[in-house]
């Protein structure tokens, strides 16, 4: 035992390399926000990179964005989709307003903690042009199924709720349509949803005629072109919906917000 | 709680100091590990009692017993902690803070140093001790949307040190040592595993 008293202690100290950092900051990952651009469809691509991992992997990465110049780590989270294990990106779809100043934080965390970079401000965010597939008159509405054609005599403006736009439209003799956007209504791409709640980037739209009341089958096209501030074009084209449980039919419209 | 300790001091002490050796040692006790990155460095004192070797080497051994007290102070502030959560909603990892209002720790040694090497003027020993104490701490530990609790108390630890030191004899009743040690102890509540080096000097007298 007296022996083998010199040979622990001197094990013991030898192991006891992991000696604390002298900055304790360096335990935590340190992370930069790169970039940040608009894509022509609107969305907005996010570009971050580690510096440092810290004193431990990087467990989670992300960003985060809000109109405060600070940011917190819970304001429209997302994860990075991408990572080559220096630069990670993601993608915003939409959701933005144009007329509104947006910053960007890229975050990472490890065992340790978790940190955020500095802010990367973008304003006026608004995709090009988008262009629809089919080419429909102005103010036209059809819900298919050998109904007529009609023509919009009224086209609400888009009305902001609680995390929506909602915008209404009026036929004299057809269809009375509803659209409602998620938080944002920009130019882009909107893809349609079977539920009222939708999220940024998608729409819901219903519609009645007669005693026919449904809503389009979820994953159609909504293309919106931002023709003004406040003033929107919409075009769907060849739509599904389901009437009685089992007939499709296709819903075609093309309007301009207000009308 | 604290009588308790009192009363272990005392009875840990009280049959060493009768043979009327004291240690008294200055170190800068050195957290490693998750006690590093949490607890900074600090300059403590030990008292304790402590045994010597003998000049002719017909003694090799000897006991000692000591106590001592670290004020932990924090690295930082706030630690900026973290918590995931999966719903509906996906998965999200929700900011949150921790941070320490106190970490005091009270330790009880008691062991054995082997001088195996030595002579009239030295001895470099190698030694090891039983640790016993507790801690007393307060925390706060609040993750948004998950978790908000704040902890005040505390609870016993035990572990191990082991020491490596160099004693010089500078008369027949006094000695200077230096040391490095390595001890290890498990907190019971809030349950932790902590870990430091500490390095020392210290003397040593003997009355007769």
């Amino acid at each position: 035992m007296k022996k083998l008293l010199p040979i622990l202690a001197i094990l013991s100290l030898m192991l006891s390399c992991e000696k604390a950092l002298k900055d304790v900051n360096d335990y935590f990952p340190e992370v930069s926000t790169v970039n940040a651009s608009v894509q022509a469809d609107g969305t907005v691509l996010v570009e971050g990179e580690i510096l440092s991992e810290g004193a431990a992997a990087v467990e989670y990465l992300g960003f985060c964005v809000s109109t405060s110049p600070d940011p917190q780590l819970l304001d429209r989270q997302q994860f990075a989709d991408f990572f080559d294990g220096e630069r990670f990106t993601t993608i915003y779809s939409g959701g933005f307003d144009p007329d509104a100043t947006y910053y960007f934080r890229a975050w990472a965390t490890n065992e340790y903690g978790y940190v955020t970079g500095e802010t990367v401000s973008l304003s006026g965010i608004i995709g090009s042009n988008v262009s629809a597939p089919c080419q429909l008159s102005s103010s036209s509405c059809s819900i298919g199924g050998g109904q007529p054609t009609s023509n919009y005599y009224t086209v609400s403006l888009p009305v902001e709720g609680f995390n929506y736009w909602e915008i209404t439209a009026q036929t004299l003799d057809g269809p009375t349509v509803t659209l409602k956007f998620g938080s944002s209504l920009t130019t882009a791409v909107y893809t349609t949803v079977g539920h009222n709640s939708p999220e940024p980037g998608q729409v819901f739209v219903s519609f009645y005629s007669g005693f026919i009341q449904d809503s389009l089958e979820e994953g159609s096209s909504v293309y919106v072109n931002r023709l003004s501030p406040g003033i929107f074009e919409i075009i769907i084209c060849d739509a599904p919906w389901i009437h009685g449980g089992s007939s499709a039919y296709y819903f075609n419209t093309r309007l301009k917000s207000p009308t | 709680m604290k009588t308790f300790i009192c009363v272990s001091a005392l009875l840990f002490f009280a049959s060493h100091i009768t043979y009327g050796q004291l240690s008294l040692r200055i170190f800068n006790y050195r957290p490693t590990g998750e006690f590093g990155f949490t607890m900074k460095p600090l300059v403590s004192m030990e008292i304790g009692t402590q045994g010597r070797f003998s000049k002719r080497a017909t003694k090799r051994t000897r006991v000692g017993f000591s106590a001592t007290f670290l004020k932990m102070e924090p690295r930082l502030e706030v630690f900026p902690t973290y918590g995931v959560v999966s719903d509906g909603a996906g998965t999200r990892v929700l900011p949150g803070v921790q941070a320490f209002g106190k970490y005091n720790v009270f330790q009880l040694f008691g062991g054995i140093d082997y001088a195996f090497l030595h002579n009239e003027k030295y001895n470099v020993y190698a030694g090891i001790d039983l640790i016993a104490g507790v801690v007393s701490v307060d925390y706060t530990n609040y993750v948004e949307s998950w978790k908000d609790e704040s902890y005040s108390g505390g609870g016993i630890l035990a572990g191990f040190r082991f020491r490596l030191g160099i004693e010089y004899n500078l008369t027949d009743q006094i000695s200077a040592f230096i040391d490095a040690n390595r001890q290890g102890f498990l907190v019971a509540e809030p349950r932790a595993l902590n870990d430091g080096n500490d390095y020392g000097l210290g003397l040593r007298y003997t009355f007769d």
